[in-house]
Formats: structure tokens, C-alpha cells, sequence
């Protein structure tokens, strides 16, 4: 099994969240390779977990005047406030056989390679069940999943640079209205990777490239253009809509 | 009436259940970040949750919501029918 690494392409947060869904199926049909991307954005954007409320989660007027994307994932899990340059996002798409059944298991093998990666370049950083990619002084990053019969999706945001006072001003943990668990998500701080090295992201990104190649046998590659049309259709028509990203 | 709450699963997810009832339960609207495989099957765990009556057992919700054919992932159905109880009591 090989794998294309695709590091090129930089998109709107809807048409980022359209192509998790059209490259996972196209696996899923056979239609695909498996593949590692890392994501690249366009603007400030919060991605929302598939299950959130959107006016639990988002600031909603300041998101509003700020002209901030809010996208509904097609993953489960909470939301992550992504800055162009601040994040590094990366998404696997892998066949099914390839990953454990055992859902927390699975987290923490497909997280492992950028674990060892981030540890390369002398980030201290471990797996925290059940998704998290966490240092001692708090949460680096999440992983979010999505299975379908023959593939599994498995995408991870990491915070490389993050103003985490914006990030404060966007989420509603920022605001003193909120219910318990956002205090308690609060309280549980995030920890951006600059903090901690002087390497630039492209250097993590490189470092995150070259354990994944060490480890499996992978060669770079780019999106087909009818990937990338199908995901600009379906980011119109789904994932820069209201009715999908307000629904809940 | 309608009510909601939230239940933090220690070391899990949050699961928030709101609610409208009077006799019975009705519009019942699950949310959280938490993981569902299918996530397709949402709207069957809300369906599951009503029409039950309003004194409806912890045993019955937690019955009902796990004949719905989906893996929830971060809570179970215990925390769901608890969050459930305590937005109607």
C-alpha cells in the first residue's frame, strides 16, 4: 500500500471540510489512493464538531462582524478555531482493513507517526485518550473520525502559532455566560507548538513528512482537478450553507 | 415545557439533551462533541428519546437508545438517558 502525500492547494474552509467528504468516499469506492493531505487555509475559520450547536460553540455576532467561517465537520468532536500559517491540519485516508475496529485504540495508532514527529523536533508531546495530542502544559491538538464501509477518514488540527486570545473571542468558552463545560474546557489551557520550538511550520510539516515516509511507504502527490470541482460544488451547495452549518 | 442539560462523561465528551414535554417528551435535540458511527443515525438516537411519558424510567431511555443501531463514541447510553432525566426533572 502506498501513499500519496499531498501538500499543495490552499482552500476555503467550506471547500476544505467538502473535500474530507468527496476524498473519503472516493476511497471508499476504490477510486482513490490512500492519502496523507495537509490543509492549508484561506482565513481565520472555526470548524465545528458534526453534533455542536452552533450557538453554543461560536460567538455568534462577533463571528458575524468579523467575517470568521464557521463550518460544520462531517466528524464529530468539538470546535477548533484555525488561523492561516497558526494551524497544521493534516487528514489520512486509509482503507478500512488498515485500521483498528477498537475506535480509542485507532486514535491513538493513527496520531502515533505525528506524535514521533513532533517529538523529532523536540516537542514533548503524547496521546491523551480519547482524541487529543496534549503537553505537559496543555492540549496541542484533536483528532475527529469518520468510517464508511471500505475507508476511514482521520483528521487532526494542531495548533502551531494560535492567538489564543482571538481564539477566546470567537469560541464562547471567551464568554462568562457559560455552562460548565466550557469553563471546563477552558480551564484546560491550549499549548501552541511555538511556545515550546523554533522550527517554523513548514519545518514541522517537513518533519511530519519525512517520519510518515520512514514509517510507510509513501510518495508525494497532488488532488485530481475533479476532486477538487466536485469539493468546490459541494462546498456551494453544503458546507457554505447556513441550513448545514445552523442545523443544530 | 422545555428544558435541557449537559452531561460531562469524566474523561469523555459532553452530551447536551434539550427537550420540550408536557405528558411526553417531544422535539428532542441532542448535541456535543461527541462521535457517532454512523453519524447518519443521529437524528435516530433524538427519535429514540421521544415520546416517551414524562416519569419514563432510566431504564427505559437507556433500552431505547440502545436499540438504535449506532456506536456512540465518548458517552454511552447511560449518560444520554441521565442527561435526558435531568432536563425533565
Amino acid at each position: 500500500m502506498t501513499y500519496r502525500i499531498v501538500d499543495a492547494g490552499t482552500y476555503s474552509e467550506p471547500v476544505q471540510q467538502a473535500l474530507e467528504g468527496v476524498l473519503t468516499e472516493r476511497l471508499d469506492e476504490g477510486d482513490l489512493e490512500p492519502t496523507l493531505r495537509f490543509w492549508h487555509r484561506e482565513s481565520p475559520a472555526v470548524a465545528l464538531g458534526r453534533f455542536q450547536a452552533y450557538a453554543d460553540e461560536v460567538a455568534v455576532d462577533y463571528v458575524d462582524e468579523h467575517d470568521v467561517d464557521v463550518v460544520r465537520r462531517l466528524t464529530g468532536g468539538g470546535a477548533m478555531y484555525v488561523e492561516p500559517g497558526a494551524v497544521i491540519t493534516y487528514s489520512l485516508y486509509l482503507p478500512r482493513e488498515a485500521v483498528s475496529d477498537d475506535i480509542e485504540a485507532s486514535y491513538a495508532e493513527l496520531d502515533q507517526w505525528a506524535i514521533d514527529a513532533l517529538r523529532s523536533v523536540g516537542l514533548d508531546v503524547f496521546h491523551e485518550p480519547l482524541n487529543d495530542i496534549t503537553h505537559a502544559d496543555g492540549k496541542i491538538g484533536g483528532s475527529a473520525q469518520l468510517r464508511k464501509d471500505d475507508a476511514v477518514l482521520h483528521h487532526t488540527t494542531m495548533s502551531y502559532a494560535l492567538d489564543t486570545s482571538e481564539m477566546l473571542r470567537v469560541l464562547r468558552i471567551g464568554e462568562e455566560k457559560v455552562s460548565d463545560k466550557a469553563i471546563k474546557s477552558a480551564e484546560k489551557r491550549v499549548a501552541v507548538m511555538r511556545d515550546y520550538v523554533d522550527a517554523t511550520r513548514a519545518e514541522i510539516i517537513d518533519a511530519m513528512k519525512e517520519t510518515f515516509t520512514d514509517r510507510f511507504d509513501a510518495e508525494p502527490g497532488s488532488l485530481p482537478d475533479d476532486v477538487v470541482n466536485d469539493a468546490r460544488t459541494r462546498a456551494t451547495e453544503t458546507f457554505a450553507s447556513d441550513e448545514w452549518n445552523r442545523k443544530l | 415545557m422545555h428544558d435541557s442539560a449537559t452531561v460531562k462523561v469524566p474523561a469523555g465528551k459532553l452530551v447536551e439533551v434539550d427537550v420540550t414535554y408536557d405528558d411526553r417528551l417531544t422535539d428532542v435535540r441532542v448535541t456535543g462533541d461527541f462521535f457517532l458511527e454512523p453519524p447518519e443515525r443521529h437524528a435516530s438516537l433524538e427519535a429514540a428519546l421521544e415520546g416517551h411519558p414524562a416519569d419514563v424510567s432510566r431504564p427505559t431511555l437507556v433500552e431505547a437508545i440502545e436499540a438504535v443501531d449506532a456506536t456512540l463514541i465518548g458517552f454511552d447510553a447511560e449518560h444520554l438517558a441521565d442527561a435526558t432525566l435531568e432536563a425533565i426533572r
